[in-house]
């Protein structure tokens, strides 16, 4: 099977093989689309182990991640959740913006993120202790200050933390040749133009470029389409929605891009 | 004074009426968004604050301008001050749009390459263009559309006297190669402006060359001095803007050719001085008012208080003495200023920025989220239904009642209080136009705008102190009034006041959120400083007092968050208001559209 490509920072793969083998819990932070779920993805397959994702979302219940009877033929059958399976198997199991979840969820994950490595299932009376190859790994997007959420202190302190940031200009240009083929010459104009944007942070833009939208547009240019629309819709309309906003944007792509 | 420079000023400016094409004309009012996120894109913030030709600052000068030259379309020549860029109102010269709104960013462009670095204009200017076309090797095309198009609009040289041919080449050399050319010939007059450049920059240098004030001398014409007199006489509250424009820009663009002139400078130098000293005058005048407050202020102000005095009427609160470690019960006193603003309209120059800024909030408003698991709602809990009954089969005892999915109407239950620091410090320029009272003032009419489409409750308070027994507590507009001309007019009527005892306003704001019945509660205090008052309401004494006070706040179910408009007051924020419990607005042009975004930032469903 194939690595999924993973174009490292620093020591970030060497840490989490090292948190791995200690059993130690990890979280991820950094802004949207700069590699958090590839990542994890990555260090998966390279340490050989099932990959759990889940979404967290404010409806997301501690029954979705641990399992819930259903019934099934007239016979009520017992489901494990992508959490439990986890455990269970012996995996990762990913919670992607975990500030995004509900407090009884936070609540399930604690046994499981500290010395006790455990797994109560309430409703089947269980009580399940994780394996060694077991792994909690959690992300989240500091960017926003929101007063009405935030990770307690009591959660973030279970974790061993990784930053991720916009990568450097070197690396970006890796990435997106790797990602999409494109030539050097394009994939540095489009980082470029992605660092261009990235001034714009907090001012005019709530979110700026990411690897991610950048991977969009050299995927429409290299298929064919004009850059002026490829960025437009790749990155300008998908980053604002502000008329004015968009028709600066548009001017720095022609800008570093050209017509 | 206004003799000379309005002569001189004439002729710069007049060279730029010649071309005019109205049908194809771009306004800076138009761009003015679009613009600034370009100049911070290409990297426009290094150094300098941004920000495009205030209109609010210069739409005096404007008129004056267009009647100095007998027309109504002459705009600002483009340049950089200290903060700002300043561009034309309108661009108008070439008879294509396209063309027009292209010299906008490149304007843009080249400041925000531009390095004011004591070399002249026209070294500047070449380098600063050099620099960018490099970077942005795309943008070369396009350059030379607008050097062809511009050098079209100029004289021919071989139509010029020899000495102004020999600068018109020149220019046009550093238009087509930009670096190329090394060495400007001297002129015994200003070239006519190079609409692709940025205008010269006064630099220490420049401004060390200004002669001093020598005896009187007549001599300059006195006919282009007309208009600026008649608009003198007709409106006089406008001459102070006007001469402080002449400050702003010609007198800079004079400084540079006073040295290459010669002639000029003797027949006229003396006039220039005069300008000079005339307008350091009343630079001065116009600080004269904070002064005098600050005078009257200090003659008010009380005998030392007793350290244990306590007061006995009024909204009485106490404050924290870290050196004893306890409360000195009734120590402060709220005072609420009466109302008599007049009701006020919400000022022109506000209004796009509300809209949009409303826009966004509404939007806040709309993200319902339907939550699951609910008493009573619009659905069936499906998942909760499947559930009770696989329950039930099991043998798994079940609660009674169904579950329901139900979007609530109300799913935000917020009440926010805004807190501003009027103390004396406002009185401060925040740049060379406006103080930071007014930079506060319009923020608070934004933000009351803004939250309104929110959706939450809100009040807005703002406060100064004189001592523990005059404690100012302006109420702008209270909870669950509503805003209109009566809020706005208390917002404008504000006025700096003195200081800035942050302890008790923070506790009387805080009894006032406690009264609402929201689950959520917000404090949000914009100051420019730390607490400062007289009594020995400094140091650490004060610093202690707000903490407790804030922490007093978390206790009762409050947060308390931070906007702060100085860099200064950086370093005891973090101990005040917690790592995650303030920022710092860095430019404060931007704080009127940050707050009511940080507002939905903080409070984002
Ligand atoms: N270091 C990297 N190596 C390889 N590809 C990368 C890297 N960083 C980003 N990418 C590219 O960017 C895309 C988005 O990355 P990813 O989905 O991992 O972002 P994320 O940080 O998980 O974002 P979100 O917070 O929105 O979930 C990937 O699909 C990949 O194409
Ligand atoms: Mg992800």
């Amino acid at each position: 099977m194939t690595l999924p490509a993973y174009e490292p920072a620093s020591d970030e793969v060497e840490l989490f093989e090292h948190a791995w083998r200690n059993r130690l819990p990890v979280l991820i932070k950094g802004p949207t689309g700069v590699g958090k779920t590839r990542f994890v993805t990555h260090m998966a397959a390279r340490l050989g182990l099932p990959l759990f994702s889940v979404a967290c979302h404010d409806d997301l219940t501690a029954a979705d991640l641990v399992g819930r009877h259903l019934v099934q033929n007239g016979q009520t059958v017992w489901q494990d959740g992508p959490l439990t399976r986890a455990v269970r198997e012996g995996g990762i199991c990913y919670l992607d913006e975990i500030v995004e979840a509900r407090k009884d969820v936070t609540v399930v994950i604690h046994p499981l993120a500290d010395h006790r490595r455990t797994l109560p299932l309430e409703r089947t009376g269980e009580l399940l202790a994780a394996p060694p190859e077991f792994m909690l790994v959690v992300s989240y997007n500091p960017g926003y200050q929101n007063f009405l959420k935030g990770l307690k202190p009591s959660t973030r302190q279970r974790f061993v933390a990784l930053r991720f940031g916009f990568p450097d200009e070197a690396r970006e240009i890796r990435i997106l040749q790797r990602e999409t083929g494109c030539d050097a010459l394009l994939a540095r104009r489009l980082v470029a133009l992605g660092n261009a944007i990235r001034r714009l942070d907090g001012v005019d833009l709530e979110e700026v470029a990411s690897t991610r939208l950048l991977v969009y547009a050299a995927l429409l240019i290299r298929g064919g389409l004009p850059v002026l629309a490829a960025c437009r819709a790749a990155l300008v309309e998908a980053l604002s929605d502000d008329a004015e906003v968009t028709a600066g944007l548009e001017e720095l792509v022609r800008t570093v891009l050209g017509e | 004074m206004e003799t000379w420079a309005g002569a001189l000023w004439d002729r710069w400016v007049r060279h730029l009426a010649e071309a005019h094409h109205p049908q194809a004309e771009i306004r800076l009012e138009s761009l003015r968004r679009p613009l600034s996120v370009f100049f911070r894109g290409v990297g426009g913030e290094a150094g300098r604050r941004f920000a495009v030709a205030e209109r609010r600052i210069h739409e005096g000068r404007r008129t004056w301008r267009e009647r100095l030259a007998g027309t109504g379309r002459l705009t600002e020549l483009p340049h950089l001050t200290a903060d700002e860029l300043r561009l034309p109102a309108a661009i108008a010269h070439f008879p294509k749009r396209p063309l027009n709104r292209d010299l906008y960013f490149w304007l843009a462009l080249l400041a925000a390459h531009f390095v004011p670095n004591g070399e002249p204009w026209w070294l500047a200017n070449q380098r600063a263009t050099a620099v960018a076309l490099a970077r942005y090797p795309a943008w070369q095309e396009r350059y030379d559309r607008l050097v062809a198009a511009s050098l079209a609009l100029r004289p021919l040289p071989h139509q010029l006297p020899p000495v102004d041919a020999a600068v018109e080449e020149a220019i046009r050399a550093a238009l087509r190669a930009p670096g190329s050319v090394r060495t400007f010939p001297a002129s015994p007059r200003p070239p006519r402006p190079v609409m692709l450049w940025l205008m010269p920059q006064e630099t220490d240098a420049a401004a060390a060359r200004r002669r001093p004030p020598p005896t009187a001398k007549d001599g300059a014409s006195s006919s282009a001095a007309a208009p600026i007199q008649t608009e003198a006489t007709e409106d006089p509250g406008s001459q102070h803007g006007m001469l402080l424009a002449f400050r702003a820009e010609s007198l800079l663009c004079w400084a540079e050719y006073v040295r290459v002139d010669r002639s000029l400078e003797d027949a006229e130098g003396d006039e220039a001085g005069r300008a000079a000293a005339q307008l350091e005058r009343l630079a001065l005048a116009e600080d004269s008012d904070p002064v005098a407050s600050r005078v009257r202020m200090d003659l008010e102000r009380p005998p030392a208080a007793d350290a244990d005095e306590r007061l006995r009427e009024g909204i009485l609160l106490p404050e924290w003495d870290y050196r004893r470690g306890q409360y000195r019960p009734d120590h402060c006193r709220i005072d609420l200023p009466r109302d008599e603003a007049m009701p006020a309209p919400l000022p022109g120059q506000l209004r796009p920025l509300t809209q949009r800024l409303r826009a966004e909030l509404e939007r806040i408003r709309s993200e319902r989220r339907p939550q699951a698991g609910q008493p009573e709602g619009d659905a069936l809990d499906l998942d909760d239904w499947v559930r009770r009954h696989a329950e039930l089969r099991s043998g798994c005892p079940v609660s009674a009642q169904p579950r329901y999915i139900d979007t609530p109407r109300t799913a935000r239950d917020l009440s926010c209080l805004l807190l501003a620091d009027v103390s004396l410090s406002t009185d401060a320029h925040a740049d060379d136009a406006h103080r930071v009272i007014d930079v506060i003032r319009d923020a608070l009419l934004v933000f009351t705008e803004a939250i309104e489409a929110a959706g939450d409750a809100l009040a807005v308070a703002a406060f100064s102190s004189l001592g523990h027994a005059h404690v100012r507590y302006h109420r702008l507009k209270d909870f669950g009034e509503r805003n209109g001309p009566a809020v706005r007019g208390r917002i404008l009527a504000l006025r700096p006041g003195d200081y800035t005892r942050l302890g008790a306003a923070i506790r009387h704001a805080a009894d006032r959120l406690a009264a609402t019945t929201s689950r959520q509660k917000l404090l949000l205090v914009l100051t420019d400083g730390k607490p400062h008052d007289i009594d020995h309401y400094d140091g650490r004494y004060g610093v202690e007092d707000t903490r407790r006070a804030l922490f007093e706040c978390r206790r009762r179910g409050i947060r308390p968050f931070c906007v702060a408009i100085d860099r200064e007051a950086a370093d005891v924020l973090p101990y005040l208001f917690g790592h995650d419990g303030h920022v710092v607005v860095q430019r404060l042009g931007e704080l009127a559209a940050r707050l009511p975004r940080l507002y939905a930032e903080l409070t984002r469903p």
